[in-house]
């Protein structure tokens, strides 16, 4: 019995470190090929982004547990984050209370986003929805990137939709492997993957909602959309069938993406007249 | 009562050595400060444009409609003399709305985060040999990168406006390689070395 309790437990943190590592790797991988070897101090917010996913990959090895770890990270992460990759607006936009209440604003936000893309990846009983959702959402905010004139953004997001798309594939090849519908999430895919994925996207939305020409708007939709997976909780939705709470949520980030993507266009035209 | 009159006088006779001493200094530093003419860089008369090659093909210009500075020119000593300027990389313009948008983006200037582009003389001479030049060596600042560059300057001209205001005009054209400025994006397409030239017209208002 406790030969194969253990068994089952190397298998978990074997699989555990390969969603993570393999996540992580692959879109430094990606990093590489757009940006090159990154200096230390970063010269640009973009440069950050490297060294948050190795942080983030480290995370990984302990998000899974239950403790003050997990907590703590985020509260960091939440903290970090916006005073690092705009440090510009921190400098030159915002005054003291200003910056202050930016910053404070948008803590509280990467808080959330991080609890509810870990919720995703752990809670939600629907599926492989959330790795199409998660999927989606990358080459939407790609083309956003892309309508608004940020071809160096539009590559660093495209680096995550190959990463989500094989995280969806995987687990649907897994949900088709089950016998039964009934398993969570969390047996096809760790929630371990979810600092990594959570880093990459918060990164990318705040890069592109402060530095690049994308409507804020689009960027807070897209970053709002991840929070629908919190509608998992509420109880009335809870007595559904997978099915249906599958097609709400699939609905509402739809309907969330759409919007950006029209904002977008209305804002910077679809792609212009080729300047080059 | 002799020796004190004599010795009132020895020391008036110092103080008004040390007086006429302080008084020639003074005098000597005012007229030097007179030479110094500090002028306003009058951005309607002015041009900052710059030109990158396009696919190894051709050169394409663009332009910087936001910018300001000032030159501080020493008549007699022109080693004194100071020049400054800052450009607003979010003026960028190429004639192409869509290609300015993209040269504002986290691709090129990344003008958000770095929303100036600035000049700051370090070393003023004047050019042997050649009237009207200078070499200007300064930092030069673009996308969070100072680096110092030395330029040829021409002195184009000098005169009054209608309001009978001092002018002078300059002219520079100097060449920096942007990936040394931390601009790697897009090398094979769009070239790495940028000539820049500055043409201004300044005001002593």
């Amino acid at each position: 019995m406790t030969t194969i309790y253990s068994r089952n437990e190397k298998k978990k943190a074997y699989r555990i470190q390969l969603a993570c590592g393999g996540f992580g790797i692959g879109y430094i991988i990606g990093y590489y090929f757009i940006e090159g070897i990154p200096t230390f101090p970063p010269l640009e917010s973009i440069h950050w982004i490297f060294y948050f996913t190795i942080l983030a990959m480290f995370s990984s090895t302990y998000w899974h547990l239950s403790g003050w770890r997990p907590v703590i990270s985020k509260i960091l992460y939440a903290i970090l984050i916006p005073r690092l990759f705009l440090d510009s607006y921190f400098l030159h936009n915002w005054g003291q209370i200003e910056g202050f209440l930016w910053w404070g604003c948008l803590a509280i936000g990467i808080f959330l986003l991080c609890n509810s893309i870990q919720y995703s990846y752990s809670v939600v009983g629907s599926g492989n929805t959330r790795s199409f959702i998660f999927f989606n959402l990358s080459w939407m905010t790609a083309v956003i990137y892309l309508i608004s004139g940020s071809l160096r953004l539009f590559q660093h997001t495209m680096v995550l939709v190959p990463l989500f798309a094989t995280t969806w594939i995987l687990g649907y090849i897994a949900m088709r492997g089950s016998k039964s519908n009934s398993k969570t999430d969390e047996d096809i895919l760790p929630v371990n993957i979810a600092p990594v994925a959570s880093i990459l996207l918060i990164s990318m939305w705040l890069i592109g909602g402060f530095y690049t020409e994308a409507p804020f708007v689009s960027m807070v939709l897209l970053a709002f959309s991840p929070l629908l997976f919190q509608l998992g909780r509420i109880p009335s939705i809870q007595k559904m069938s997978t099915k249906k709470v599958e097609l709400i949520q699939l609905g509402l980030t739809t309907l969330c993406f759409c919007i950006a993507i029209i904002v977008a266009v209305l804002q910077s035209g679809l792609f212009g007249e080729n300047p080059y | 009562m002799n020796l004190l009159f004599k010795r009132s006088i020895l020391v008036s006779l110092i103080g008004f050595v040390i007086l006429g001493f302080f008084t020639i200094t003074i005098t000597q530093r005012t007229e030097s400060d007179n030479h110094t003419k500090t002028y306003n860089i009058d951005a309607t008369h002015s041009a900052v444009i710059f030109r990158a090659k396009h696919v190894r093909v051709s050169y394409n210009y663009g332009r910087f409609n936001d910018f300001s500075g000032s030159i501080s020119m020493d008549e007699t000593d022109v080693s004194k003399s100071s020049i400054e300027l800052e450009v607003k990389a979010a003026s960028v313009d190429t004639a192409n709305s869509k290609r300015d948008q993209h040269l504002r983006s986290p691709d090129f200037f990344n003008a958000k985060q770095f929303p100036v582009i600035t000049f700051k003389s370090t070393k003023v001479s004047s050019k042997p040999g050649q009237e009207n030049m200078l070499e200007v060596t300064g930092d030069f600042y673009l996308h969070g990168v100072k680096k110092s560059i030395t330029a040829d300057v021409e002195i184009t001209g000098e005169g009054k406006s209608r309001k009978g205001e001092a002018m002078i005009g300059f002219e520079t054209t100097f060449t920096i390689k942007r990936s040394e400025y931390g601009m790697k994006f897009e090398l094979n397409g769009i070239s790495d070395e940028i000539r820049i030239t500055v043409s201004v017209e300044a005001i002593n208002n």
